[in-house]
């Protein structure tokens, strides 16, 4: 074989740093209140600000996708003070820009390591191939009723 | 006649427009044969170091660098595309290994009656080429793209052996297996161009379920992988960053060089006895439309008008499961664990012509269960949030429907002069509407996915709504037949008008077929550049 010789996922550019630190003590006060009105807490799960939404995680978000600053921003500039009590109140002024910042939130969201845990997901881990010792079984109604294409006339 | 040519001549024996799979295998073949080539590709090799398929930026990425959209991703190789009166996006990746970089890796013939449909459904027209044509081939490109699939399926005449065991179907793949043979309905293990041991340059998956993103472990077959490194061993010239401007014709009609700009801006002509031309169903037509000239005015090989028509998209439908238990979809391969040809082939009853392929599709990680798409435009944050996130992750599997698209004369790509590339060469306009048989076709699809996901057990189906950006298999824009007056090239690929010009990519199809393109679009090309091969002897070319 080839060997597995590619290094993978480079880590944060300069110009990512730049974009995060974009974003003023302000502006993340108020994605702070708005990441909870997007996420808040359950039973068992934190609230947005709770998993640092609005701190260390959409800096990362931010250096992998430095594009979504702008998002952000937009976002939250769209969002006029005083905020809304719930998400539904939030959602009934129809922002357009809310859809953008929304994802971003929900992305840094599940960033958070406790999150991560909770929701059974953190990333995708190599699982070597076990075949399927059975298949000739698991196919035999369909090979029994014979061929089903219409063959060249 | 074509000749091989001395060592150290600039001329090649053979100029290939694109790096993708159809312009990778026809230079495997001609540098088999002997032949010297030469492979101007606009866009660069892709860069797997930006991949984050293993850790946990990967739905992140999957939103931009790796995103099959040209028109946001933007990269340095990416024309201008208007889409403003088509109603799907294209999905591509212009750079070595063509959009396999970022395609799935699912892996279906044609059957039969793909190339008589105008014969069997009275619609549409006929393939030059019968299913019988192209078998060889297909056995001969399964091997050079490390395909795994378990052989035997009824759907087809003659799948006797694949190189590699199929994939696991895995939880999901096992549910819907067992509720179609409940339904008395077709299924079967998926075949997909992912290797399942190590084999040849491709290493064995490992089930990251993310093939579309960058696949790190070389596991997914595309010809930056499986072919270009060899080619390149062999002597082929590959030249990346190089945008094909026009292909020159001399007085006798007779192509004589790719003129092209390198990355630096600077014009050059590489001169050819044999052009081939495999840009894909957007980039092909671009560059045929470039090429006007006194005894072309309208374009290359367009005495027929049919240069940038009968563009064919595939509008793509799906359709989520919910279920009780956990399936832990992401844990596999991506491509297709299963596929279902039940509704494949046409029955008059159902008031629509041709069908649809299935395939199972996870349905991703929790970044994924808030999308609009395959979820719909509802937004789900707030006090439903976590519930609604607990119940879809994981626990959750779609069809994925590749329905038949049959071609219209006014579905077109033409030049568009008003947006230029980074060269200053005119981008390109789609104009595209989705038929009402093809609208028909998915509905009846839609109604039938829906009972397959019940049979199974799931809780709740959604049906995902249409959206544009399902643009992944563009063909028809250059299309094949035997009668120069209504078709583009003939059944080798060949020009009509153009005796030294081959086109072989998936502009050439007359019919759309409902099935993932790839693994005919490389039979065709093989086809096509081995008879060029064997034909040498006879090949006009210019002087």
């Amino acid at each position: 074989m080839s060997g597995v010789d590619i290094t993978i996922g480079v880590g944060p550019a300069g110009a990512a740093h730049s974009a995060a630190a974009r974003l003023s003590a302000e502006d993340r006060a108020k994605l702070a209140r708005v990441a909870d009105l997007l996420i808040p807490a359950s039973a068992d799960m934190p609230k947005a600000s709770d998993a640092d939404v609005h701190g260390v995680q959409i800096d990362r978000v931010l250096s992998v996708r430095p594009d979504l600053l702008d998002v952000v921003e937009a976002g939250l500039a769209a969002i006029e003070e005083p905020l809304p009590a719930d998400f539904a109140e939030l959602d009934s002024r129809g922002i357009p820009e809310l859809r953008g910042l929304a994802d971003a939130v929900t992305a840094a969201y599940f960033l958070d390591p406790v999150v991560a845990e909770r929701v059974g997901y953190k990333k995708r881990s190599a699982i070597p191939i076990r075949f399927d010792d059975d298949l000739a079984e698991l196919v035999a109604p369909v090979t029994s009723r014979g061929p089903i294409y219409r063959p060249t006339p | 006649m074509m000749q091989k040519s001395a060592t150290g001549s600039n001329r090649a024996d053979v100029v290939i427009v694109g790096a993708g799979p159809a312009g990778a295998v026809a230079a495997r073949r001609f540098v088999e044969g002997g032949y010297s080539v030469v492979c101007i590709e606009q866009g660069d090799w892709p860069d797997y170091r930006t991949s984050h398929v293993a850790d946990e930026y990967l739905e992140l990425s999957a939103g931009k660098q790796w995103n099959p959209l040209p028109n946001v991703r933007r990269g340095p190789a990416d024309y201008p595309i208007d889409t403003s009166h088509s109603d799907v996006e294209p999905l591509i990746w212009n750079g070595v290994g063509g959009s396999t970089v970022m395609y799935a890796g699912i892996w279906m013939r044609l059957m039969p009656s793909d190339f008589r449909v105008r014969s069997l459904d009275g619609v549409a027209d006929d393939w030059p080429l019968s299913y019988e044509d192209l078998s060889p081939y297909y056995d001969r490109i399964e091997a050079d793209f490390g395909v795994s699939g378990y052989p035997g399926d009824p759907a087809f005449p003659d799948i006797t052996s694949y190189p590699m065991r199929a994939a696991p179907v895995g939880p999901a793949g096992r549910m819907m297996a067992e509720a179609h043979n409940r339904l008395g309905w077709h299924w079967w293990p998926g075949s997909n161009a992912i290797a399942t041991q190590d084999y040849r340059n491709q290493g064995a998956c490992v089930q990251r379920g993310a093939c579309m993103w960058g696949c790190i472990n070389k596991s997914k077959a595309s010809p930056d992988i499986t072919h270009w490194p060899d080619l390149l061993a062999q002597g082929a010239r590959l030249v990346t960053g190089a945008t094909a401007q026009e292909i020159e014709t001399d007085s006798r009609g007779l192509a004589t060089a790719v003129v092209y700009i390198d990355r630096d801006g600077r014009t050059h002509r590489q001169e050819g006895d044999l052009i081939v031309v495999a840009a894909n169903g957007l980039g092909t037509p671009r560059l045929l439309q470039l090429s006007t000239s006194k005894r072309f005015p309208n374009g290359l090989a367009n005495s027929s008008g049919q240069v940038g028509k009968r563009l064919m998209m595939h509008p793509f439908a799906s359709v989520v499961g919910v279920f009780e238990d956990e399936l832990d979809p992401w844990k596999s391969v991506w491509g297709q664990p299963v596929y279902s040809l039940e509704f494949y082939e046409t029955v008059k009853e159902r008031g629509f012509v041709r069908g649809a392929k299935w395939n199972v599709t996870p349905t991703g990680g929790p970044q994924s269960m808030t999308a609009p798409f395959p979820w719909g435009g509802r937004p789900i944050w707030g006090d439903d949030f976590h519930r609604t996130v607990k119940d879809r992750l994981g626990h959750s599997v779609a069809w994925g429907i590749v329905a038949e698209d049959l071609p219209e004369d006014h579905n077109r790509v033409e030049l568009d002069h008003s947006r230029l590339d980074r060269d200053g060469i005119p981008g390109v306009k789609m104009i595209y509407k989705t038929s009402q048989n093809t609208k028909d076709l998915l509905a009846f699809n839609v109604a039938r996915a829906q009972e397959s996901l019940r049979e199974a057990g799931a809780k709740e189906t959604i049906v995902a709504p249409m959206i544009r950006e399902t643009g992944w298999h563009l063909l028809g824009t250059a299309t094949m037949g035997d009668d120069p007056s209504s078709s583009v090239v003939d059944q080798w690929g060949r020009a009509h008008d153009v005796p030294n010009l081959l086109i072989v990519d998936g502009s050439t199809w007359p019919t759309s077929s409902g099935m993932n393109p790839t693994p005919t679009i490389a039979a065709f090309s093989l086809r096509a550049a081995e008879h060029a091969v064997e034909s040498a002897r006879s090949q006009k070319v210019a002087s």
